[in-house]
């Protein structure tokens, strides 16, 4: 019974561990692509290249 | 209910039909008793691994024939699942052949070739992650994962090919299982691939995010410089 428990809790901390793997990518990739959305839009954008441009 | 939400509802619905049937429907084997219930997921697990290891194969010629990058994803996210489910075999065997076999482990055909291959797309996905990013990384793992299948024929043949402690499941003399017993087999192996494919699904996507997020960052990178 001990071993049957072991295998089968071993086997869905695998499963579920790789799915929580997944998740930690998927929120770095979405932290990525919001900073991302931020430097494209141009309605952030502007006001930080004429930020740039006027300390230059 | 969102498309999104039913696709991985409909795979843990199929997941807990199986431990159910594995729990309340298999009979409980005479001579090994209630331990031999592993024998659900550990088969499932490897015959999915070996699945995912075929696709890698078959993505990694289709990679180099047409040098489209959904073959390259494909072929990684499939080692990655690959490697899990043969990792959920390694785990299992073990705790199957203690009680049974009276070892944890010996250096049987069948287990060591199997061991090699874990080792060899552990190796896979450790040369997708220190190769840098672009065209050579993806030909350089699809060269390896071509040459890494050759040991996957091994593995499945061992127990036919040289003498094994390991049971054959499936021979021209039967399974060897009752109708309960083959119901339940059947539908772990229907679980494990609606799992596998869903992971393949949802890993795949997150490759291309990735790709094309990393692409705009260096453009980005360079108008900016």
């Amino acid at each position: 019974m001990l071993y049957l428990a072991v295998a089968y809790g071993g086997i869905w901390l695998l499963i579920f561990g790789y799915l929580a793997v997944l998740g930690r990518k998927q929120g770095q990739l979405e932290e990525r692509l919001e900073a991302l959305t931020e430097l494209t839009d141009p309605s952030e954008r502007i006001p930080a290249l004429a930020a740039r441009e006027s300390d230059a | 209910m969102p498309r999104t939400a039913a696709l991985p509802m409909g795979v843990a619905a199929v997941m807990l039909t199986n431990i159910g049937l594995i729990f309340f429907y298999a009979p409980v084997e005479r001579t090994m008793g209630l331990v031999q219930k592993i024998f659900y997921h550990h088969v499932a697990s490897a015959w999915i691994g070996m699945a995912a290891f075929v696709v890698v194969f078959i993505c990694s010629i289709a990679f180099l024939v047409q040098r489209q990058p959904r073959w390259d994803y494909t072929a990684r996210a499939s080692a990655e699942l690959g490697t899990l489910f043969t990792t959920i075999v390694l785990v299992t065997g073990p705790l199957w052949a203690r009680p049974v076999w009276n070892t944890w482990w010996t250096w049987d055909p069948r287990l060591t070739s199997t061991l090699i291959m874990w080792f060899m797309y552990a190796a896979y996905l450790l040369l997708q992650s220190v190769v840098s990013e672009g065209e050579t990384r993806s030909r350089l793992a699809a060269i390896y994962g071509i040459a890494a299948f050759v040991n996957v024929p091994l593995v499945f043949f061992s127990i036919r090919w040289w003498r094994s402690l390991h049971p054959v499941v499936i021979s021209t003399a039967g399974t060897g299982l009752t109708r309960e017993m083959q119901l339940t087999l059947a539908s772990s192996v229907i679980a494990f691939t609606c799992l596998y494919a869903y992971l393949l699904h949802l890993r795949v996507r997150m490759l291309r995010v990735e790709e094309q997020t990393a692409l705009l960052e260096a453009q980005i990178i360079r108008e900016e410089t």
